[in-house]
């Protein structure tokens, strides 16, 4: 019956979303130092107030291709896994993140999102290019969809 | 287990090992004075074992209890002198204390480890009556009150404990059912209602003893009994219960209270924590403990937390560093504020006249005076915008403060991570002892400077390279007694442990009196391992040699103990010191002893490192993997640089330096900036050495030539060609990787600077040339390189140069068969031309004269961090004094282990390689002879003789 807030962003074509419990903060932060030889998803190291985060470009996981960089981008930091753990979050939720301090670089931030879990229904198989792998599920809005992104399979797997 | 207990278990078990570690060295000092000591001191390891036995026994774990208690049983035979102490019972004490930590180690596995061997050893020292069983713990109680708790099982210590700490007092009520509820008309569950009112019912039993000791079984003779905590006074109890005074039983709950206070005033902070456990404190009337040395008071906090905090007082100062150049600028701008102020006054109150004066006159004046006023104030408003920032003066002085506060917060924030050295330290005398013990020798350890403080996780590092080397001293250092006294030594050896600070490290000291190192026989095995060739053994001085040790698998033990020997372990300490950014010196006197000196830096958090840059992108490199900088010039590049197979090479010194190009293993495109455009653009040449080769080596210096003329016509044409201009001298960064070297060739060389080292994200692990990041003044993150990582890339080279190499390394060794000496051709800022071993200097320094500073007669100069004492040559040599003072000093620093200085000279005219021919007409002190150089007498100093008279005349 509970309720999922979500905050979304867009990537692309797509509005994403993710459980607001996940977010630390969202940061106009584009300006990140980015390290040679990381894989295409890493685009780099910002300081975020003498912690070092992370940024990654959950497009170039989904097979968007790397992001440009836009006056709307954004960087959604998440809570590491301990953090999410610490606020009481359930093990399936610190399983969406990870251990390091990571940033989520997005085209544009959008509104907060309640939805019912029943309104949730199971990811198909892909939407456009994207694999049904990358998402928890999807939303139905008024005018859209939103997809509930899978962030545990965004930020892990091709860890090397 | 409930979360709480688990949590209080936790602490229990931190506490126990710190009672565990003061201990120890109490237990060796009992040994030491065979029992002649304090009662303190008993009374200490006493206590420490008590309170270990009395929070485990709260716990229900017996192993813990069982054994501690038989330790305590020993010990308080030794506190009331029917026990002697002896060697046995030390051994049988230390072994106990052993299998506690064990225990501590593994408490939910405890069941399973065995006590056995302990216990057994305890056993002559314990009496009979006390092995068997074991009173149950139980808070402090009179004897009548343990009774009466008895029949309660259920109600726990901590119950009790709390209870008192709230300022409640025990109870144990004997309830009538008959006589106490239904004969007054009430019910059990309205009595225990009021009750409940005035205190807390802990437990209720039906009382068997109480119902035996009846006559009859009637029901009338049923008894309940209740345990019950209330902040009422015992005669008002009766009252408020509503039973018979004699029904009533009170605890004697002073020796709890009191127990409770005496932790409170050995440690505030902890008293909480301490008081919850049920932990009390035992000793002649509850005295507070003594303890001095043994607790701290202290926090836990966790290493996290720390890190939070020190990362944010680490942007606090890029905040301020910011914010103070902001305000400075901004007060600059409005240094003339008070008149400012003046003005504006002056203004509003003409302002104001002109309206008053007005009001007399007919509305038309009256309006235009208004507006003129209007006007006049507006503009004067915005003046006043200005002005407001005469408030920055009083500004400035804040900024002041927070600066200075950030400063200190930041630097004290640091200091959280640091420990004192003492924890490592204080294992050594037992480690000691039972090394002694075992290869029979008899050892003295002194530990100096124990209060010095580390980072823990160096702290901890360092825990097993020491272990090793205090080991190394007693088992090969320390001779035999007999063997000391026949070399007219104490029976006794001595080994000294000593920290102290220097030069901004810590130096940790291990020092023996023993055998010392046989030079001669690591001489003979390094030549027999190949390690090095006889020729350059015997050029080797002894500190050069007994470095040998530091090598892998390198021993000169004829025999192995179980000990040492093996040759493993000097390898791992250097590695292991090396890791942690520090050195390790060796001095040795063959039968007088060795000493170790370790240098660390204070924290690995904070590193030095040398800024570095390719394709515009800044790097860091840790300075401990660096061996040296070499910068080869534009037009020299050609010649010194050169291909062999598929890498570049630099020739160093008899040695082909393969080179790595910083860029090309970042798989950066290289770059160069358009002199006209200012543009970086893809430069499409791939090498240096692309323009020469060995076999067309002909052709190639035709090509130069054309090149050169080219680049000429080039330079004439833009200002500046992108190969030959200054900029484009090749920057060579020499990196030790285990006991390779190679080049890494980068595009520009910045300062040195202290970086804090951030872990880094287990994304770039695979990159596998990075060690962590740092963020930089400016608040960017930069990547700090990974020496090794970076040597793995070039490793395929060293084995491809290695034939080249033994070429080089021949030629090399037949130049210098011929003794050349590199002559750094100088002057003394007077006729003299002076020449020195270049090969003996570590750098040459050009210093201000300002920053000569004079003490005394002494002269010193600011170098970096520290100072150098400077010595001028003419104090020694029979040469003049410099004509004229000059703004500029020349400072040769040469290269010394210990007391560097600086030898001041007029000017440095020019390095020239010449055959050692020294004619020793003019040989003395501090003159080794004169040669002819560039067709003038020249002064060859004596840099060991110089130094050693500089060192006396200080």
């Amino acid at each position: 019956m509970a309720d999922i807030q979500y905050a979304t962003f867009t990537i692309g074509e797509h509005l994403f979303g993710i459980n607001v419990l996940l977010v630390r903060e969202i940061n106009p932060g584009t300006d990140f130092t980015p390290v040679d030889l990381a894989p295409e998803h890493v685009r780099g190291l910002m300081n975020l107030r003498g912690q070092i985060v992370t940024v990654i470009d959950p497009a170039a996981r989904l097979g968007m291709g790397r992001r440009e960089i836009s006056a709307r981008s954004r960087c959604v930091v998440l809570k590491t896994a301990q953090e999410v753990e610490e606020a009481g979050g359930s093990a399936g939720l610190s399983a969406e993140t990870v251990a390091d301090t990571v940033g989520l670089l997005v085209d544009s931030i959008g509104d907060m999102i309640a939805a019912d879990t029943k309104e949730i229904e199971p990811p198909p198989a892909n939407v456009g290019e994207i694999d049904g792998k990358f998402m928890d599920g999807i939303v139905k809005l008024d005018a859209r969809l939103m997809l509930a992104l899978n962030t545990g399979a965004v930020l892990r797997e091709t860890k090397a | 287990m409930s979360l709480q207990d688990r949590q209080m278990l936790n602490e229990l078990i931190i506490e126990s090992r710190e009672h565990l570690a003061g201990v120890e060295p109490d237990l060796l000092e009992l040994e030491q004075k065979g029992g002649l000591v304090s009662d303190d001191l008993i009374n200490r390891v006493f206590r420490a074992i008590h309170s270990i036995k009395g929070g485990f026994g709260f716990f229900g774990i017996e192993k813990i209890t069982r054994l501690s208690h038989d330790m305590e049983t020993a010990l308080s035979r030794v506190r009331d002198k029917t026990l002697a102490v002896s060697s046995d019972l030390v051994d049988a004490l230390l072994s106990g204390v052993d299998r506690l930590r064990g225990l501590l180690d593994d408490v939910d596995n405890a069941p399973g480890i065995s006590i056995d061997e302990e216990l057994k050893k305890l056993w002559p020292f314990v009496p009979a009556a006390v092995k068997q069983g074991l009173p149950k713990e139980a808070p402090n109680l009179a004897d009548l009150d343990r009774e009466v708790l008895k029949k309660h099982p259920d109600v726990t210590s901590e119950q009790i404990i709390d209870a008192v700490k709230n300022g409640k007092r025990l109870y144990q009520i004997q309830l009538r059912p008959q006589a106490d509820i239904e004969d007054k008309g009430l019910t059990p569950i309205g009595i225990f209602d009021e009750w409940e009112k005035v205190g807390v019912i802990f437990d209720i039993v039906l009382d068997f003893d109480a119902v035996s000791g009846l006559a009859g079984s009637s029901r009338a003779g049923i008894s309940y009994s209740v345990m019950f905590a209330s902040v009422l006074e015992p005669d008002l109890i009766s009252l408020a219960t509503g039973v018979a005074e004699d029904q009533v039983h009170a605890f004697d709950t002073a020796g709890i209270r009191a127990g409770l206070q005496g932790k409170k005033e050995r440690s505030p902070v902890a008293q909480a924590e301490i008081a919850s456990r049920g932990e009390k404190t035992e000793g002649p009337a509850g005295a507070p403990a003594k303890t001095e040395t043994h607790v701290e008071d202290a926090l836990r906090v966790k290493v996290s937390l720390l890190n939070k905090l020190m990362n944010l007082a680490g942007e606090l100062v890029l905040g301020r560093n910011q914010l103070l150049q902001h305000a400075d600028r901004t007060i600059g701008e409005s240094l003339d504020s008070d008149r400012l102020q003046k003005e504006f006054d002056r203004q509003v109150k003409s302002a104001c006249g002109r309206v008053i004066e007005a009001m007399h006159k007919d509305v038309s004046v009256q309006r235009e005076a208004m507006n003129a006023a209007a006007g006049q104030l507006s503009a004067v408003f915005r003046q006043s915008l200005n002005v407001r920032l005469a408030d920055l003066t009083n500004i400035h002085a804040i900024m002041q403060n927070i600066d200075m506060v950030t400063s200190m917060l930041q630097e004290s924030i640091m200091r959280t991570r640091l420990q004192p050295i003492s924890v490592l330290f204080s294992k050594f005398p037992r480690i000691i002892r039972d090394l002694a013990k075992k290869c029979g020798k008899e050892v003295e350890l002194e530990l100096v400077g124990q209060e010095v403080e580390l980072d823990k996780s160096i702290i901890e590092l360092l825990s097993d390279p020491l272990t090793h080397l205090v080991r190394n001293s007693v088992d090969h250092g320390i001779e035999a007694p007999a063997a000391r006294t026949a070399a007219g030594k104490d029976a006794s050896g001595r080994v000294v442990l000593r920290a102290f600070h220097e030069g901004g490290k810590v130096n940790v000291q291990i020092r023996d009196d023993g055998a010392g190192i046989n030079t001669s026989k690591v001489r003979q095995k390094a030549v027999e391992k190949g390690l090095v060739t006889a020729a350059d053994a015997d050029k080797m001085g002894d500190i050069e040699i007994n470095r040998f040790i530091l090598a892998a698998g390198f021993s000169t033990a004829d025999k192995v103990t179980d000990l040492s020997g093996r040759g493993v372990g000097m390898d791992v300490v250097k590695t292991n010191i090396e890791k942690l950014g520090g050195t390790i010196d060796i001095s040795s006197v063959f039968g007088r002893g060795t000493t170790i000196t370790l240098q660390l830096p204070l924290t690995l958090a904070i590193i030095s490192s040398l800024v570095v840059t390719a394709e515009g992108k800044r790097f860091a490199i840790p300075q401990v993997g660096i061996e040296e900088l070499v910068r080869v010039r534009a037009a020299d590049v050609s010649r010194l640089i050169e291909r062999v197979g598929q890498s570049e090479v630099y020739r160093l010194r008899g040695h082909l330096l393969p080179l790595v190009r910083l860029a090309g293993v970042l798989g950066l495109r290289p770059t160069f900036v358009d002199p006209e455009t200012g543009e970086r653009r893809e430069d499409k040449r791939s090498r240096w050495s692309d323009r020469r080769g060995k076999a067309t080596e002909e052709k190639h210096l035709q090509e130069d030539k054309k090149s050169n003329n080219d680049n000429a016509a080039e330079r004439r044409a833009s200002g500046g060609d992108r190969r030959t201009n200054l900029r484009n001298a090749v920057k060579i960064v020499v990196l030790r990787t285990g006991e390779n070297l190679f080049g890494l060739v980068v595009d520009e060389v910045f300062d040195s600077e202290e970086i804090v080292v951030k872990p880094l994200s287990s994304y770039f692990k695979s990159c596998g040339c990075y060690a962590g990041a740092t963020i930089m003044g400016d608040g960017t993150v930069a990547m700090i390189l990974d020496t090794n990582g970076l040597g793995r890339t070039a490793n395929l080279k060293f084995t491809e140069l290695q034939k080249e190499n033994a070429a080089e390394h021949e030629r090399y060794a037949q130049e210098q068969s011929r003794v050349m000496l590199d002559i750094l051709l100088f002057d003394n800022g007077a006729d003299e031309r002076l020449g020195i071993d270049l090969s003996a200097l570590s750098r040459i320094e050009k210093v201000d004269a300002k920053r000569i500073e004079h003490i005394g007669a002494r002269e010193f100069v600011r170098y970096e961090k520290s100072t150098l004492p400077l010595i001028r040559l003419q104090d020694f040599l029979p040469i003049a004094p410099p004509r004229e003072e000059r703004k500029h000093q020349f400072v040769l620093v040469p290269k010394v282990e210990r007391n560097p200085v600086g030898i001041a000279v007029g000017s440095v005219h020019d390095v020239i390689r010449a055959e050692k021919s020294i004619s020793s007409e003019m040989r003395g002190t501090g003159v080794a002879g004169s040669m002819v150089l560039n067709e003038r007498m020249t002064l060859i100093v004596d840099l060991p003789g110089l130094l050693e008279a500089a060192g006396k005349r200080s």
